[in-house]
């Protein structure tokens, strides 16, 4: 064989190879980027969260969305279709930034008419950089550049792992009801006094100053959440602040980041309370739901009924912030009961 | 960019060479060609961060208009002035991006000052480029070069192949190959070698080192609580890893360079087969040798001026080499000991090579090993764990998070990683010390249906497992 043979087999060994490839992962489309999957269950679990989202974002049937992160996932988009009216898909992130919501509302806006978007506001995901992620996202899903998809099409997990289980659920059709199973974690954690085991309850070593994340949150708000907002007056933006337990509070005070993640919440209102389209909901100091452990399977998570009463609550209108000092009112009880636990170096309330 | 992505293996490369041949069908008078190249090396440069692209440019053009001052002026008093100031202008480049912070803050530390550190990032390849143009400033004021046209100088600078981590090479053995009226037109009987050398040269950089890697990671994040066991596959692990990750890049670098005709010049000779650490320097990363050689050791008198006077110069040259190679007392510490290593080899010459050459060899290599760990860790107290580790004949397990680096694909067997583990050591220790390296294997190259093979399964296998993040070692030197 002479070289240029050689080469030429080489070269059309190599072309063959890819393109086959490329082929067979673009008509099986393990995360539906192209088109809804009909012939398999798709792949989709918490742990590739990122990959699947693309195409769920892209091609499944909505025009409403709840966007956030672990503790959006239990919401049920069947339960909101009927509440909210319209039609509800989840864009959640397990342990998401501002950035990772912005990406998916991004390709939500792009691809659906949006009605409404209901956006739980986690002041963690608001301390992250502008470009920061949870987890490392393929963004070569979410972009319209179809070259850089060859990340997709000649990837060794995508070719070993997930033709394999596409292929194993072939036959299989996924229905409506996946809108709800999504991502959805409830039933497979203990709710109650187990919830404390990453409590802390000791007084702080460090403070962090107040002004420590304002910058970051203010540019995370800026540049992720505002021009949605003003780019789309058509759609509803139903922004909440979760109701973590007590715990969390006490927690945050107990590492000293308390006086830097409150004031967040101030600034979230002072930023978006102004937009016609935008309602902003409180449930960070209910009560009744964060200081009863049995609602939570640890100081952060809340089970999924507590997710189903935020919906009638944002249904009914009750927990909508009116003014600055109503808000500046439940952060002081937040404080009040952090402060509370941390003297009782215990959980108190139930 | 780099050479293990996407964008460089599906895009980058063909669309490059294609462009390059195509426009090397015109007259020889309109050089689009080279043109074309010296932009595919701009983007190819800047494709991370195009804020390096106005740095390596005006580097270039600031070098070449210095240098043709030189050649153009006869006298001696008038060149050494531009000479100095080039030296001055490179080295304080390199200073200001690459070693400001390390002396502010030693500084700051002796003195109890607070100077502010720049934080700055390191601009990509400087350490390379700013070397490969020195080279140039100063044969020009020794007048021992022809002028080039700046297209030519610039394509010599910027030929991305050997941009940002070498081999450094010499614009005399570049610039006349991309002159030759012959090299203009694709030709197979490169192309064919060249394409194997890119594919042995990405599988050592992105399937064996960063396997090792993984270990290593592993192993020097527990530094402290290493058995000796642990300690030497750690030690060995980066022996490896080192070797494989920049002898693979530079492989990959010759290999993309013949495909573009031009003949890189060899930087790894099978280094661990050494016998002294004389010879281990004439075939580890021999390009920087040779610089070092050229534009250190001999102007500070080389051996001519007695032995003291060689052991000295051997003991700056080797410093250098350590501060060239990072801004951190460990580099530094690293260079002592190849100076030292290299003086001792120097007074018992005779004895050493009077010894068994097994022992010759074990003792080369173990000492590369050793120097190696302090090369590698951050910290000296890390360093001086790990050594301490290897001596204490405290044997125990191996942990899991060091074995499972070398777990199967899809992680099936997890229990028997141990053994997978020692194949994978012996195999690559096999591949340094038995093989015959890829430079060898390229220049007497003969093209058959098994290398032909193996040339598609390892390009497949590496792009089909570039979804991971691979790190490169040698960017930030």
């Amino acid at each position: 064989m002479n070289k240029k043979n050689w080469a030429l087999l080489c070269l059309s060994g190599l072309l063959g190879a890819f393109v086959f490839l490329s082929a067979v992962v673009i008509a099986v489309d393990p995360f539906q980027v192209y088109r809804l999957a009909t012939a398999y269950m798709p792949p989709i679990d918490n742990t590739t969260q990122v990959y699947a989202n693309a195409g769920i974002v892209r091609h499944y049937d909505y025009d409403s969305a709840i966007v956030g992160t672990s503790v959006t996932e239990n919401f049920s988009p069947s339960l909101m279709d009927e509440a909210l009216g319209g039609r509800f898909i989840k864009l959640c992130t397990s342990a998401g930034t501002a950035y990772n919501h912005a990406l998916l509302m991004d390709l939500a806006f792009r691809t659906h008419d949006m009605k409404r978007i209901v956006y739980g506001f986690d002041v963690y995901s608001y301390v992250a950089g502008l470009d920061e992620t949870g987890s490392e996202v393929p963004l070569y899903l979410y972009d319209s550049n179809p070259f850089n998809d060859a990340q997709y099409w000649l990837n060794r997990s995508v070719l070993g792992s997930f033709l394999p289980r596409c292929l194993r659920a072939w036959g299989q059709k996924q229905d409506d009801t996946i809108r709800d199973t999504m991502y959805n974690w409830a039933g497979r954690d203990e709710y109650g006094r187990a919830a404390l085991y990453n409590a802390l309850f000791d007084p702080p070593e460090v403070i962090q100053p107040a002004d420590q994340y304002l910058a970051a949150a203010k540019a995370n708000i800026e540049t992720h959440l505002i021009p949605f907002i003003q780019a789309h007056p058509e759609t509803q933006f139903d922004l909440f602040f979760p109701p973590y337990s007590a715990a969390e509070w006490s927690s945050m005070l107990s590492k000293g980041t308390l006086d830097a993640l409150l004031p967040l919440r101030g600034l979230a209102y002072d930023m978006l309370s102004g937009y016609e389209n935008v309602t902003i909901y409180d449930f960070a100091a209910r009560e009744d739901w964060v200081l009863s452990l049995s609602n939570y399977k640890d100081t952060l998570h809340y089970g999924e009924w507590i997710n189903d009463e935020i919906v009638r609550a944002i249904a009914d209108g009750s927990g909508v912030v009116n003014s600055r000092d109503s808000l500046d009112q439940a952060s002081a009880r937040l404080r009040a009961w952090a402060n509370d636990l941390i003297a009782a170096g215990e959980w108190i309330y139930d | 960019m780099l050479f293990n992505s996407y964008v460089f293996i599906l895009a980058f490369l063909p669309l490059t060479l294609i462009g390059y041949f195509l426009l090397g069908r015109l007259p020889e008078r309109i050089p689009l060609n080279k043109l074309f190249l010296v932009l595919a090396s701009f983007v190819f440069y800047g494709y991370n961060n195009p804020s390096y692209v106005p740095i390596i440019v005006c580097s270039i053009l600031i070098n070449y208009a210095l240098s043709q001052m030189m050649l153009a002026s006869e006298k001696k008093g008038l060149r050494l002035p531009l000479m100095l100031l080039g030296l001055f202008l490179n080295l304080g480049v390199l200073f200001y991006f690459k070693y400001h912070d390390f002396f502010i803050s030693n500084f700051n530390a002796a003195f109890k000052t607070s100077f502010a550190l720049h934080h700055l990032m390191l601009p990509l390849g400087i350490s390379f480029f700013t070397f490969q143009q020195l080279s140039y400033v100063i044969d020009s004021y020794r007048r021992t070069v022809p002028r080039y046209n700046i297209l030519d100088y610039a394509l010599f600078v910027t030929f991305f192949p050997q941009l940002v981590a070498g081999p450094i090479v010499l614009h005399s053995e570049i610039v006349p190959q991309f002159a030759d009226e012959k090299n203009r037109r694709f030709n197979f009987d490169n192309f064919a070698p060249g394409l194997y050398a890119f594919a042995l040269g990405l599988f050592k950089k992105v399937i064996v080192a960063d396997t090792f890697g993984a270990a290593v990671e592993a192993g020097f994040s527990s530094a402290l609580s290493l058995n000796t066991i642990e300690a030497w596959f750690v030690a060995i692990g980066y022996t490896l890893q080192l070797y494989f990750d920049f002898s693979g890049y530079c492989d990959v670098a010759t290999g993309v360079g013949l495909m573009f005709n031009i003949k890189i010049p060899l930087n790894f000779n099978s280094p661990y087969k050494s016998m002294n650490i004389r010879e281990f320097w004439q075939r580890w990363h021999i390009t920087l040798s040779r610089f070092l050689t050229s534009y250190i050791y001999f102007p500070l008198g080389g051996s001519r001026k007695g032995l003291t006077r060689t052991c000295i110069n051997l003991m700056i040259v080797f410093l250098a080499s350590g501060l060239w190679h990072g801004a951190g007392w460990l580099f530094l510490l690293w260079g002592l000991m190849h100076g030292a290593a290299s003086v001792l080899y120097r007074l018992f010459r005779k004895q050493y090579d009077s010894l068994h050459p097994a022992l010759q060899w074990l003792m080369t290599f173990c000492f590369v090993i050793v120097a190696w760990v302090f090369f590698r860790a951050t910290s000296l107290a890390d360093a001086l764990a790990i050594v301490k580790s290897m001596l204490m004949m405290d044997f125990g397990p191996i942990r899991d998070s060091i074995t499972s680096a070398f777990a199967l694909p899809g992680g099936f067997r997890p229990g028997y990683n141990g053994i997978f583990m020692m194949i994978w050591y012996v195999l690559a220790l096999v591949a340094c010390l038995g093989m015959r390296n890829t430079y060898e294997k390229t220049m007497d190259f003969k093209p058959t249906l098994l290398n032909a093979f193996t040339t598609v399964v390892l390009i497949l296998y590496v792009t089909l497992s570039l979804s991971g993040v691979s790190v490169f070692l040698y960017f930030n030197f």
